[in-house]
């Protein structure tokens, strides 16, 4: 692996190796720019994941703390409030923290976004004290990209013709992974209710695909690391590619504390704290920060200058305001016969009905 | 039919499993399958615990998780589990244990004059005690570390012959083609 000194100036820094880090070192690299991918987390089984382990205990808490696969809010702790009139209290909030980021450890649900939530705000209207608004590109701007990653990274999953579904150029490369017994259960009584059910789209592999094997259902998914290299991470995609360019150097253990300007409010490069937690300065012509929705604009507001006292990207005092956190309700129950959902993959099914959509098309859909 | 109180059982108790006790330090937890080895030959050697002691926490899981006519907490070895816990990635919780223990044979014998130790109960009494300290914390440590030495790999000293996935049907083949459970097998293919 190549490797630069912190005093050359590389064309780009990446902060942070995960879902769009990965990504962005990799394009940058094929594109023939040198880049340095700074990551907090250590390498986990990169390049060798057949060792990723599967016991609870040691995932969560392996002899090197370092080493975990999510951040530990003990070690890292975040404080969560809902307005600044409130206390601030503890969190638990944990996010992938190793080569490859969140897609190292997440359940892989890959769905593409819909037309209309790309213009939302047009739609719905302003929501008081919120700072929703549209984004500055379309579906159909996005939608090429959108295939680009599929097929790259690949995913799962099967593509079905309904206005609750986002319209596709070009099917998944690889077909859905099995619905489990909880998926089946779900699409009898979502009929009964007549609702949709369809098989989940996954960045997890169900056949074998660009070298690597297909999921074989271990059950130990979400939160350990994939041992067969199904889990289409950045670590088994997009890391490796950017690595074989020749251009672009990992390190790991490599916790960022500031992105720096000089006084002309132009990049320099980034300091950060080696794995022996020696102060480095890495030069470079320009940063990408995808650190993630709750660090990088942590970052941001870290990184403060005479010219920029209170952060970066921040004239207009709104980084780091309107977090939303994807919330997640579950409901347990009994049933007659085992389910056995200690195997496959975390989500075989989803149920489309309830997703933004122009509720006149989709009501026409329903009755259909 | 104990299964369905059973398993609503431990539905109830899984959850906060992980912030509660796994929180603290887990160096040493990599010796635990030496250990365990060790544990699955007589007589089990303690860590932490005296011998007193022991059995009055085997007593205490054995209440928690019972055996009937499945495997309990007692065949399971959560003691051992909890003794070797204590020594390395659960040292936070010696006082819990030391104390606790103290205050459970005071209890015992303020209850139940005649008896000299909690093990030495009738199950009856033991359920009566514990249902009087079922909210103290060294209730609830112990609880906690219970389900987690049932469960957990037994590497860790627990779930002795897997006798805790074994009780819930778990198997640790990690790698299985469908259909997974009863209703994706009577289900019409999706696709
Ligand atoms: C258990 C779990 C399950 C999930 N399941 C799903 C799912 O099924 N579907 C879905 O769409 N999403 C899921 N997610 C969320 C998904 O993983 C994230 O939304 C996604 O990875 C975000 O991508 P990102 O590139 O913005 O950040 P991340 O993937 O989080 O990558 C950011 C990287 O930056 C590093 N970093 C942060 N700060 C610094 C710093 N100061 N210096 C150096 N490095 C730093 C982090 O360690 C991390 O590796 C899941 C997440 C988890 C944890
Ligand atoms: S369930 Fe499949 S994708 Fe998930 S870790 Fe196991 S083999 Fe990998």
């Amino acid at each position: 692996m190549i490797q630069y000194k912190p005093t050359t100036e590389v064309d780009f820094v990446v902060i942070g190796s995960g879902a769009a880090g990965g990504i962005m070192a990799k394009e940058l690299a094929i594109a023939g720019f040198s880049v340095v991918v700074l990551e907090q987390g250590g390498p986990g089984a990169y390049g060798h994941e057949q060792d990723y382990n599967k016991d609870e205990l040691l995932n969560m808490y392996p002899p090197k703390p370092a080493d975990r696969l999510m951040s530990d809010p003990v070690r890292q702790p975040n404080t969560f409030r809902r307005n600044d009139k409130e206390e601030a209290v503890r969190g638990t909030s944990r996010y992938g923290c190793v080569l490859g980021g969140g897609t190292v450890t997440y359940g892989g649900s890959s769905w593409r976004h819909l037309p209309y939530e790309f213009n939302e705000a047009t739609h719905e209207g302003a929501i008081a004290g919120t700072g929703f608004a549209d984004w500055p590109v379309t579906y159909e701007e996005m939608e090429p990209y959108y295939t680009k990653a599929e097929w790259e990274i690949g995913i799962s999953g099967l593509r079905v013709d309904s206005p609750l579904f986002a319209p596709m150029s070009k099917p998944y490369p690889v077909p859905p992974l099995p619905m489990k017994s909880s998926g089946a259960l779900l699409k009898v009584a979502a009929a009964k209710l007549g609702l949709t059910v369809v098989p989940n789209v996954a960045a997890i592999i169900s056949q074998p695909y660009q070298g690597r094997s297909a999921c074989i259902g271990c059950g130990m998914c979400s939160g350990f690391g994939c041992q067969v290299k199904a889990r289409s991470s950045s670590a088994v995609t997009m890391i490796p590619i950017a690595e074989k360019t020749g251009r672009c150097e990992i390190r790991t253990y490599s916790y960022v504390r500031e992105i720096s300007v000089d006084n002309n409010g132009r990049v320099t490069g980034a300091i950060y704290f080696d794995a022996q937690y020696r102060e480095v300065f890495q030069k470079s012509k320009a940063v990408v920060l995808s650190a993630n929705g709750l660090e990088s604009p942590r970052l941001l507001l870290l990184s403060k200058s005479a010219r920029y006292p209170d952060g970066l990207a921040n004239a207009n005092g709104v980084v780091g305001k309107y977090l939303m956190s994807g919330n997640v309700v579950d409901a347990s129950g009994l049933f007659e016969h085992p389910l056995n959902e200690f195997k496959g993959i975390v989500s075989g099914a989803a149920i489309l009905d309830y997703v933004p959509s122009d509720r006149s098309e989709a009501s026409m859909a329903a009755g259909a | 039919m104990n299964q369905p109180s059973r398993r609503s059982f431990l539905i109830g108790s899984t959850s906060g499993l992980s912030s509660i006790w796994l929180a603290s330090n887990w160096s040493g937890i990599l010796d635990a399958k030496a250990h365990a080895q060790q544990a699955a030959r007589q007589p089990l050697p303690l860590a932490f615990f005296t011998k007193e002691q022991a059995t009055d926490v085997d007593a205490m899981t054995s209440q928690i998780i019972p055996t009937d006519d499945t495997p309990g907490a007692h065949e399971a070895r959560c003691v051992y589990f909890i003794d070797r816990a204590l020594t390395t990635f659960l040292r936070d919780s010696q006082p819990v244990y030391t104390q606790g223990l103290k205050d459970l044979q005071a209890r015992t014998k303020e209850l139940f004059p005649s008896a000299s130790k909690f093990s030495g109960l009738t199950s009856a009494q033991q359920i009566q005690l514990l249902t009087a300290i079922e909210n103290t914390p060294f209730f609830t440590t112990v609880r906690t570390h219970t389900i987690t030495g049932m469960f957990a790999s037994p590497a860790h000293g627990g779930n002795y012959s897997k006798a805790g996935w074994k009780l819930i049907g778990f198997e640790d083949t990690l790698d299985f083609k469908p259909p997974f459970g009863y209703y994706d097998a009577v289900s019409k293919p999706s696709r």
